[in-house]
């Protein structure tokens, strides 16, 4: 079952590694699913926005999102060309080895190396923060 | 695409072709029909106001075995298989406007903005008995970039890139769901100061039974022999009628 952010937040609240990266990353979060709520996330984002958050707290934060279903993972194939990206999944394997890029027009071949690993809201997550 | 210089000429190339090559045969061929043709075929059909000359014949080309290369810390062996594939090529002459199309098949799974011009010179050298595509006007698809943009009821964009006098600029959604580049609050490039050779742009066609299509085209500006022409890349199959909404679509937003 879904958690709303505010138990999320309340969970968060309890934590002494947590409690004072709260409201920094609620204002983060609700930042970038305000301006598109189909923004992919991840910790270099969250970590860049924050002074008080690093990398590995931003993601351990996304993690927990994820747990509770609030966030999910997502995979991103860029487009060799350079044109964002060719295509998503939620398993690598859900990848085709060839692809007809739809950026490019061009055939890239799937390369695991270069897959991008992103967090993408829930509608339970974009609906508490407007709240 | 290209407009015909006059209905004199649209005339006496409908007559050489009929003159050159030989109509489409009425029995039964199957190699016409064959996923991998034996041989090239090249026939005209008259299909109401539309003369259409019909290239049919197997390419080839090679792709990575993935599962048969291999690397080691000191080696890497590269297999490549070949493929064949049926590649269809068209001349549509529509008699009644003068509009002339060139549609050339993928026919491989290799770079297609680099195939594109050999595979047009080929095709222009085969259909040269009765047409020289030089002395056709170019239809400037490009002066329609703009006012495509501007649809917003019948578009989709993911990408996009343009310049101005002073900066190139390329934007991309980085899902493939969710909301059209254009609502991006940092997207700008269908400002009058940027200028663009290049247009990535999907249509959403509804069908007149409410089926709904999206057809993807990449629509350039291309030089061929020192000719600019409207270069469209239609990424997926599509029924002919699709297509030939979306041209005519895509024609109707000239300006020039």
């Amino acid at each position: 079952m879904t958690m709303s952010w505010e138990q999320f937040e309340a969970t968060l609240q309890r934590s002494e590694e947590f409690q004072t990266f709260v409201a920094d990353f609620r204002e983060i979060i609700g930042d970038i699913l305000a301006r598109d709520p189909d923004s992919a996330i991840d910790e270099h984002i969250i970590a860049s926005r924050s002074n008080l958050i690093d990398e590995n707290s931003a993601l351990d934060l996304l993690v927990m999102l994820e747990r509770e279903h609030l966030l999910k993972t997502l995979l991103f194939w860029p487009c060799a060309n350079g044109y964002g990206t060719s295509r998503e999944a939620s398993k690598a394997k859900d990848f085709p080895t060839f692809i007809e890029c739809d950026r490019c027009g061009e055939t890239h071949e799937f390369d695991q190396d270069c897959i991008e690993v992103r967090f993408v809201a829930s509608d339970e997550l974009v609906n508490s923060l407007r709240r | 695409m290209f407009n015909a210089p006059s209905q004199e000429f649209v005339e006496s190339t409908v007559g050489a072709i009929k003159d050159k090559f030989t109509e489409r045969p009425s029995g039964l061929d199957l190699d016409w029909y064959a996923d991998l043709p034996a041989k090239m075929h090249l026939h005209y059909e008259i299909r109401g106001e539309v003369v259409v000359l019909r290239e049919i014949k197997k390419v080839e080309y090679w792709v990575i075995d993935r599962n048969e290369s291999t690397e080691t810390i000191n080696k890497q062996v590269i297999v490549k298989v070949k493929k064949e594939s049926r590649a269809l090529n068209l001349l549509r002459i529509h008699v009644d406007t003068g509009l002339i199309e060139i549609r050339l098949a993928r026919a491989s799974s290799q770079v297609p903005h680099k195939l594109w011009e050999s595979e047009l010179k080929r095709f222009a050298d085969r259909i040269l008995p009765a047409l020289d595509f030089k002395l056709l006007e170019p239809i400037p698809i490009w002066t329609g970039f703009s006012g495509q943009l501007a649809n917003r009821d019948d578009t989709y964009l993911k990408t996009d890139e343009a310049h101005d006098t002073s900066t190139s600029q390329r934007i991309s959604k980085i899902r493939q769901a969710g909301s059209d580049l254009r609502d991006n609050p940092d997207y700008n490039l269908d400002e009058d100061r940027f200028l663009r050779d290049k247009l990535n742009i999907y249509w959403i066609v509804v069908s007149e039974t409410a089926n709904e299509a999206v057809v993807h085209t990449i629509q350039q500006r291309v030089k061929f022999e020192g000719q600019d022409l409207g270069k469209i890349y239609i990424a997926q199959h599509a029924t002919d009628n699709v297509i030939d909404h979306v041209l005519g679509t895509i024609r109707s937003y000239v300006t020039a």
